[in-house]
């Protein structure tokens, strides 16, 4: 194999410690001053016990606004001068180009997502892995936990009906768990205790991820030449957005993500992060050390770890073993949520996992880089309600200073060398903050002057302004909604009430609905109501400046509902606005999975709106593949208790003579685990004269007549 | 609702009683139907190839009704139907000992993998052996779900805590002379910050 000029195995722990001491440097350097002018304004105005907790937490978030400045100024440099140490310059790709026989699994757990969007970027993937024809012995897993019976049965018939199109029997397999224990991370584990033994490497995949064959490959050389590596991490871009917000968002991660992934990639070396997906592992590390222990205790603090990648990570440094991210690894990316509430809701899964990890900054044995990771995941969420506490401490020292009026030293402090009056220091500090918050975008820009080629591929630098400008304009309104629905979520999580697991919704199904936005949002918008009339009686002044959260908060329901519309994000992207190369060019793998994914348009026989509640049921009871295929997938069970056939059989009566809508969700699923229910129940319901059953059923039955084409199940979509 | 029984004594009834005629003969309808939605269900291409098929498996549900008692026309019918498919499987499979349910089971499942819903009525219930071909087809038809297991323990990893990471711990992995030199550089910057701010304030 043909080495690259970078060999990890060789990486200097002098250089590494160096570039951490430097950024490290660089935040003191960055974050002293300012949080010296904050000590000053207090200091002289006269010190109490509100100003210091307002500084100390100051500190803190302005360290965090630090760090991203200072990761875009070093990504910029190290990119312009070259990254010496990246993963990727460990393999000449161009010389390298041979096949390989290195035994890879990519699997792809799932969890009651929309079930064309993952078939279609299963089978992308897999069409791309195939035509790139460089990896001889890969195999692709469908890892099912879902629990909701329609997804379910979608799945298992998806999945046949893919092998089919594809020729890819024994190729594609698919698991359903029929206790998803430990959520992804016991469903990662379960396909390891299964056939882990069976590869060398598996590339895990999210619902959302799309990658192609040469990126897969690319990721199987880089382990194939490294064998110190047990986990690579390919930065993923945005892709494939259709609303406001998640164009836009793809748009920032486009402009300024390579930027801030060499930074990242500049500190952590080989004690880099896992984020759960577009990833590659080495199995066998992975299997011996990186299985997830209980956490001591319960509450939002001990049990079962919840995020379980940067625990698996450090598990996997631990263990001596490097773990890289690849920046810049090409046709390799994940979808976004489309809306705000949906972002709210995948932020609330982080969150608490986040904050579980809290236990494990003080774990033993792990490296000093894992533990920063522990603690900059934690804040990146308690950041939020450290702002609200700000903002409110604010709004606190500036009532007593209205109130006091106090003596200001106005030629002491930091005045006596500078001449500053005390408003002129607050708007230094103040343009100091947002010039550290403009700085990541500034040197996307400047990045992006140096590649012309990009820059036509992004609109234009007409287009990259207006897009630049309405992205600042959108986030800094979002900023303070995003800010609450945190800060509601940690109070929910330390109070210990649990996290919901909702289902991420992409695509159209993302797109906003005024009912929801109202629901979301009402809160906001009657505290950001109450906090302005608040802040303006205390001083109007003080209003002009937090008008930015404010205004943000005053206008969630409609800032949400117009950020999460697909008709005005459609309109936006005809008007050229938050173009990105993938858009304006898109790589072979987007379009392949726009081609894989059927449109979303009317089913050649609609199912009547009554029965789509139990459509899965439905279909796994009466369409005769579907049940065949469905209890083929089923373990057969040994001889059942006389009480469990007894309990079976009353259930199948009631779902018989009752419907599906007189039994609960819990023994429908059990139900459809029983591969004899399930054969009973295909053969009860067929043969039952009209007067036995449910007026549902007569319906379901109904829906195979002669008189209409056949019901549409994924047997017969086919893909151009 | 009308009840079963009240079906059941009804299509007992006199065939001389042209209501009670009538009735028997809807149920007899409804039996058509059903078999008909069935065999629709499995895709079979051709209407007419269904509806003979159908028409054939009611008339000897009938035939084999005349004789016996509370077996309701739908019932019947699918029991014929649920038969002869169970038989044509057997003979597909060249296996005997499973369940009638089970047969069909996997003859369903042979189909779907096969794909040949397309042909079927031509060959299905014609009463002549299945072709050699098609039965080594349906034999052959596997769902692979998964490759063979390969059962192997993932033992969970050890952690222990301490109350606060001591300060070696905290800083496993950085390279000691480096984080000496970084802190002196740190102190100096802390303490000419300290300066400025003692020379001001």
């Amino acid at each position: 194999m043909k080495a690259g000029p970078f060999d990890p195995a060789r990486l200097d722990a002098a250089l590494a410690s160096r570039r951490r001491f430097l950024v490290a440097t660089l935040l003191l350097v960055t974050t002293g001053p300012a949080v010296s002018v904050m000590a000053d304004l207090h200091w002289r105005t006269g010190f109490d016990l509100w100003k210091i907790a307002h500084l100390a937490i100051f500190s803190l978030l302005f360290l965090l606004v630090a760090l991203g400045a200072v990761q875009a100024v070093v990504g910029f440099w190290i990119r312009r001068r070259g990254e010496p140490c990246s993963i990727l310059r460990s393999v000449d790709f161009e010389e390298d180009d041979g096949v390989l026989d290195a035994p890879t699994a990519v699997v792809m757990p799932v969890c009651n997502e929309e079930v064309r969007r993952v078939i279609a970027g299963l089978r992308a993937a897999y069409e791309s892995v195939q035509e790139h024809g460089r990896l001889s012995a890969c195999d692709f897993f469908l890892l099912s936990d879902s629990t909701d019976p329609n997804r379910w049965i979608e799945e298992e018939a998806a999945w046949l009906a893919l092998t089919q199109q594809l020729g890819a029997k024994g190729r594609i397999f698919y698991r359903k768990r029929r206790v998803g224990l430990n959520k992804k991370a016991g469903n990662i584990a379960d396909f390891c205790r299964r056939w882990g033994r069976h590869y060398r490497y598996m590339v895990v995949l999210d619902a959302d991820s799309i990658l192609s064959g040469r990126a897969i490959t690319r990721l199987v050389r880089l382990m194939e030449r490294n064998r110190g590596v047990g986990l690579v991490q390919a930065a993923p871009l945005l892709a494939n957005g259709e609303t406001i917000l998640a164009r836009l968002q793809q748009f920032a991660s486009r402009l300024y993500g390579p930027t801030a992934g060499a930074g990242l990639n500049f500190w952590q070396l080989s004690e880099a992060n896992y984020w759960g997906h577009n990833a590659i592992v080495r199995l066998e590390p992975f299997m011996r050390h990186c299985s997830l222990p209980e956490l001591p205790g319960d509450g939002p603090f001990g049990g079962r770890i919840m995020s379980h990648d940067y625990v698996e990570a450090a598990l996997m440094r631990r263990a001596g073993w490097q773990v890289w991210l690849a920046v810049d690894l090409e046709e390799n990316y994940e979808e976004c949520p489309a809306n705000v509430i949906d972002l709210a809701k995948r932020d609330r899964r982080w969150l608490q996992g986040n904050l579980q990890h809290t236990r494990l900054i003080v774990a033993r044995g792990f490296h000093a880089v894992n533990r920063v990771h522990f603690i900059l995941g934690i804040l990146s969420y308690l950041a939020s309600p450290l702002w609200l506490a700000l903002l409110a401490l604010s709004a606190i020292i500036a009532a007593d200073n209205a109130r006091i009026n106090p003596a200001i030293y106005a030629h002491l402090g930091f005045a006596r060398h500078l001449h500053w009056s005390l408003t002129g220091e607050s708007l230094v500090l103040f343009f100091y903050t947002i010039g550290l918050l403009l700085l990541p975008k500034a040197i996307g820009l400047l990045e992006l002057r140096e590649h012309p080629g990009e820059l036509a591929a992004f609109g234009g630098w007409a287009a990259v302004w207006k897009g630049v400008g309405l992205e600042t304009g959108i986030f800094t309104l979002l900023a303070p909604v995003l800010m609450l629905f945190h800060t509601q979520f940690v109070v929910l999580t330390l109070c210990r009430q649990p996290v919901s697991w909702g289902t991420q919704r992409r695509g159209r199904e993302g797109a906003s609905a005024w009912g929801e936005a109202i629901r979301g949002h009402a809160g906001h918008t009657a505290v950001g109501l109450i906090a302005a009339a608040c802040v303006w009686s205390i001083d109007p002044r003080l209003a002009a400046w937090m008008s930015p959260v404010l205004l943000g908060l005053i206008l969630s329901i409609p800032l949400s509902y117009f950020t999460g519309s697909i008709e005005v994000g459609a309109a936006w992207r005809r008007s050229g606005i938050f173009l990105t190369p993938e858009e304006t060019r898109p790589p072979e793998v987007l379009e392949r999975i726009s081609r894989c994914l059927p449109e979303l348009g009317p089913a050649s026989r609609p199912v009547p709106e009554h029965l789509t509640a139990d459509y899965g049921l439905l279909q796994a009871v009466l369409d005769p593949y579907v049940n065949a295929v469905h209890v083929a997938l089923l373990r057969e069970k040994d001889d059942l208790p006389a009480a469990s056939e007894e309990r079976f059989g009353a259930l199948r009566a009631q779902l018989v003579c009752a419907g599906p809508g007189a039994l609960p969700l819990r023994d429908k699923v059990s139900l459809l685990l029983d591969p004899d229910s399930m054969r009973l129940l295909h053969d009860e319901v067929w043969a039952a004269p009209a007067e036995r059953l449910d007026p549902w059923w007569r319906q379901a039955i109904r829906h195979y007549s002669m008189v209409a084409p056949a019901p549409e199940t994924p047997f017969d979509r086919q893909v151009a | 609702m009308e009840s079963t029984s009240a079906l059941r004594e009804r299509s007992l009834a006199p065939q001389s009683d042209p209501a009670s005629l009538s009735a028997q003969s809807e149920a007899w309808d409804d039996a058509f139907l059903r078999v008909e939605s069935y065999l629709h269900a499995h895709r079979i291409q051709g209407r007419v190839a269904i509806h003979h098929l159908a028409a054939a498996l009611v008339e000897e549900a009938k035939r084999e009704s005349a004789g016996q008692r509370g077996t309701p026309p739908v019932t019947a019918a699918m029991n014929v139907l649920y038969r002869k498919m169970a038989a044509w499987y057997s003979q597909a499979f060249g296996e005997g000992g499973a369940s009638e349910d089970a047969l069909r089971s996997r003859g369903r499942l042979a189909l779907v993998m096969t794909h040949l819903e397309a042909g079927w009525p031509r060959e299905f219930l014609d009463g002549r052996p299945v072709r050699p071909a098609l039965a080594e087809a349906l034999r052959e038809s596997r769902l692979e779900a998964g490759p063979e297991l390969r059962p192997a323990s993932m033992p969970a990893a050890p952690l222990e805590f301490a109350v606060a990471p001591a300060g070696v711990e905290a800083l496993r992995g950085l390279r000691r002379p480096g984080l000496i030199q970084a802190a002196g550089l740190w102190l100096a910057i802390i303490g000419a910050m300290g300066a400025a701010w003692a020379s001001s304030h």
